[in-house]
């Protein structure tokens, strides 16, 4: 294999565990949001906590299929915020979709199409989910932009 | 004469004028950037139509202030996308005018409302396929836009907006 093809492969691979490592984050946060929540909010705690489920599914397939071996997730993280009601548990899920967001432009970077549309749609679902969790937008989900 | 000269600078074997070809065109990403701005032109007009529509409606509501907050994102999005089409002197290429008149916007707010949804919806869809061939930052940055989008269609379909 070329040197640049073996560069190419572990760009892609980096990125892809960059991704991986935010939706294990946000599978992790998830749960620290449900427990907190009750009622239509819980439901929808959970609805996110499955999709982020299934995106860090699909991101340990890509890494293998592309001959990477997939980082495992941490046993615990440090939490952004101290969360101890229904507030902090919805200011939590907030973050997680922020940095879920941050967490894919790395891809939607590389030129493979298959892997550009992964992430560029999920940039799309957490910036989504944020701005139903938080009532607000933001102008430029996942990046930072000067105005 | 004219004639005879152009004919003559033919005859000696001159190139003259016919050595000027035609500059090559835009390259394709200048014409998907400018398919973008325009579209992005457009949904700056929307609001301010939709913005405009609303003082005579009869309950505005909350659905004003998220209307402003919006036009705000999409005025940012359409400062980025213009700062990112350079096109140097010369090209031959020239952006489009773009014509940014806005489609006509029912009347009550709940319609408005929809129509404006609808827009975004349509849009970050079509960002996610415009940006499969772009090279890499203005691919992100049209992702970035599209996540935006779909924010906003969450907001305005908020249950209790209307």
């Amino acid at each position: 294999m070329s040197r640049e093809l073996v560069s190419a492969t572990q760009g892609m691979l980096s990125a892809l565990q960059a991704a991986l490592a935010a939706e294990q984050a946000a599978c992790y946060g998830y749960g620290i949001v449900g427990a907190h929540l009750t009622g239509t909010a819980f439901a929808e705690a959970s609805i996110d906590w499955i999709a982020h489920e299934r995106s860090r599914d699909a991101l340990t397939g890509m890494i293998v299929a592309r001959g990477g071996r997939p980082t495992p997730a941490a046993v615990a993280y440090q939490l952004p915020v101290t969360v101890r009601g229904h507030a902090a548990a919805i200011a939590l899920a907030v973050l997680l979709e922020h940095d879920v967001t941050a967490a894919y432009p790395g891809l939607v970077a590389l030129p493979e199409p298959a892997l550009r549309m992964f992430a560029a749609t999920q940039m799309q679902q957490a910036a989504a989910r944020a701005a139903r969790w938080s009532g607000r937008s933001q102008a430029f989900p996942g990046l930072a932009v000067r105005g | 004469m004219l004639t005879a000269g152009t004919v003559s600078l033919a005859a000696a074997g001159c190139k003259g004028l016919t050595a000027l070809r035609q500059p090559p065109g835009p390259a394709p990403d200048v014409t998907t950037l400018d398919r973008v701005i325009a579209a992005e032109e457009l949904m700056v007009a929307r609001y301010q139509a939709a913005l405009a529509l609303l003082p005579s409606t009869a309950r505005p509501g909350r659905a004003r202030p998220l209307m402003a907050t919006v036009l705000a994102d999409h005025a940012a999005h359409l400062a980025q996308l213009r700062s990112r089409l350079i096109v140097p002197r010369g090209s031959g290429y020239w952006p489009r005018r773009h014509h940014s008149a806005a489609p006509a916007l029912p009347g009550q707010p709940h319609e408005i409302l929809a129509a404006l949804a609808g827009a975004e919806r349509d849009a970050a869809a079509s960002l996610l396929r415009e940006l499969i061939a772009l090279p890499a930052s203005l691919a992100q940055l049209l992702a970035s836009i599209g996540a935006a989008e779909a924010a906003h269609v969450v907001l305005l379909t908020w249950p209790g907006l209307r």
